[in-house]
């Protein structure tokens, strides 16, 4: 395991959009000793596949999982990231936005959630890039949301169950949290990524994969 | 951050899931009509398959409402006014429904960069492209609901700085009238 380097992992099936991710990955301050990689999947067969493959593939103790339509606009954000996993050998997952609670329907968005969004009145401001140094103020979670995923540990994604590209997110969570770690969001003065995800998502199959969740992780 | 209605939400969630086939099968077909008048750059039958399609997303409860076709749609508001006032359409370098569609997220993407602290070579590139369409698709962009954009007048203000240096009068005028409207 390579304790000194961040490894970005992306599914994407837009060229377009994955060229300006990166873009924006290679704008970020990298810590002092630290390098970053990048894995990218294209057209898997779902995100948690996508996601494994990638996974076994790195030695980066860091790994950050985002889409392809994902752009981490605050410059300091593996300085951030670092200094949040450095405070407390519990934390295992880092995530933007989340909900400290999940309710019986396990559907995030009608939870209380903290953390960061881009919203049009946000954008009204211009925007500086926030040094984030006091993680005592962070917010532990029940559950974050898929758009951006930082770990510090390898725990594989449960492609057996989310064979989509829904719900593979708060299984992740969950699987984090059965082993005994916290999944945290840090408050952010304006948001450190823009989701570009159009504001209306794709929600077929979305009932789908909420069922099996709950099945799987709200059952007992 | 807002919370939804959660029983409206698990309800649409379920006749989602049960008429899915259905809904797409609608959207296949739209998509369809809606490409072939792009490949044959028909703006009245870009114009009436999207008004068809918005009146059915409205008998179905906005079922059958994408992203996607939302921006399609300011689009054919864009074309209009380009038609109207007579500048060149946006969509004359294009003959798909996803070049098209990769057009327009381009202009979305590059006036991003102008929001964000991102090195010089990268705001070239997009006042490069920028100055290559019209005012009217930068409106567009702003007006949709799907996109995450902001300081609208400002960013009108700069491109009509930029249209003069390039001698672009014609849209130099429409950002400072735009401007004015914000």
């Amino acid at each position: 395991m390579n304790n000194h380097q961040f490894c970005f992992i992306i599914c994407y099936n837009d060229d377009f959009y994955l060229e300006e991710c990166l873009l924006y990955i290679s704008n970020l301050i990298i810590p002092d000793g630290f390098t970053i990689d990048i894995l990218t999947i294209k057209d898997a067969k779902s995100i948690t596949s996508g996601y494994n493959e990638a996974m076994k593939t790195s030695d980066a103790k860091f790994k950050i999982y985002l889409h392809q339509d994902v752009f981490i606009v605050n410059k300091y954000f593996l300085i951030n990231l670092l200094n949040i996993f450095n405070y407390n050998v519990h934390i295992g997952m880092v995530g933007m936005v989340g909900a400290p609670k999940i309710n019986d329907s396990a559907i995030m968005w009608a939870s209380p959630r903290i953390g960061g969004i881009f919203t049009r009145e946000l954008m009204e401001k211009p925007y500086i890039s926030e040094l984030y140094e006091t993680p005592e103020t962070l917010g532990i979670v029940s559950v974050i949301d898929g758009h951006l995923m930082a770990t510090c540990v390898d725990i594989p994604w449960r492609e057996d169950l989310f064979d989509g590209w829904d719900f593979y997110d708060l299984s992740q969570s969950m699987e984090f949290r059965e082993r005994g770690y916290n999944i945290v969001v840090p408050p952010q003065h304006q948001p450190w990524c823009l989701h570009d995800d159009g504001n209306i998502l794709n929600l077929y199959n979305y009932n789908h994969y909420r069922k099996i969740f709950i099945k799987e992780y709200m059952s007992s | 951050m807002t919370k939804i209605n959660l029983n409206h939400f698990i309800s649409s969630c379920e006749s989602l899931e049960t008429n899915k086939d259905y809904y797409l099968g609608y959207i296949k077909k739209y998509k369809s009509h809606i490409n072939d008048s792009i490949s044959n750059h028909s703006l009245e039958d870009f114009e009436l398959f999207l008004n068809e399609y918005f009146d059915l997303n409205s008998k179905l409860e906005d079922q059958l409402l994408t992203s996607e076709l939302l921006k399609i749609n300011q689009i054919k508001y864009a074309l209009l006014n380009e038609r109207t006032h007579d500048f060149s359409l946006f969509w004359n370098d294009v003959y798909t429904y996803d070049e098209l569609l990769e057009k327009y997220n381009k202009t979305t993407l590059m006036l991003r960069r102008l929001l964000f602290d991102l090195p010089d070579v990268f705001k070239k590139q997009a006042y490069d492209f920028l100055a290559s369409i019209s005012p009217f698709i930068i409106n567009a962009a702003f007006d949709d609901p799907t996109n995450i954009l902001g300081m609208e007048k400002q960013i009108y203000i700069i491109l009509a700085k930029d249209c003069l240096i390039r001698q672009k009068y014609d849209h130099s005028s429409l950002y400072l009238e735009l401007a004015k409207r914000v």
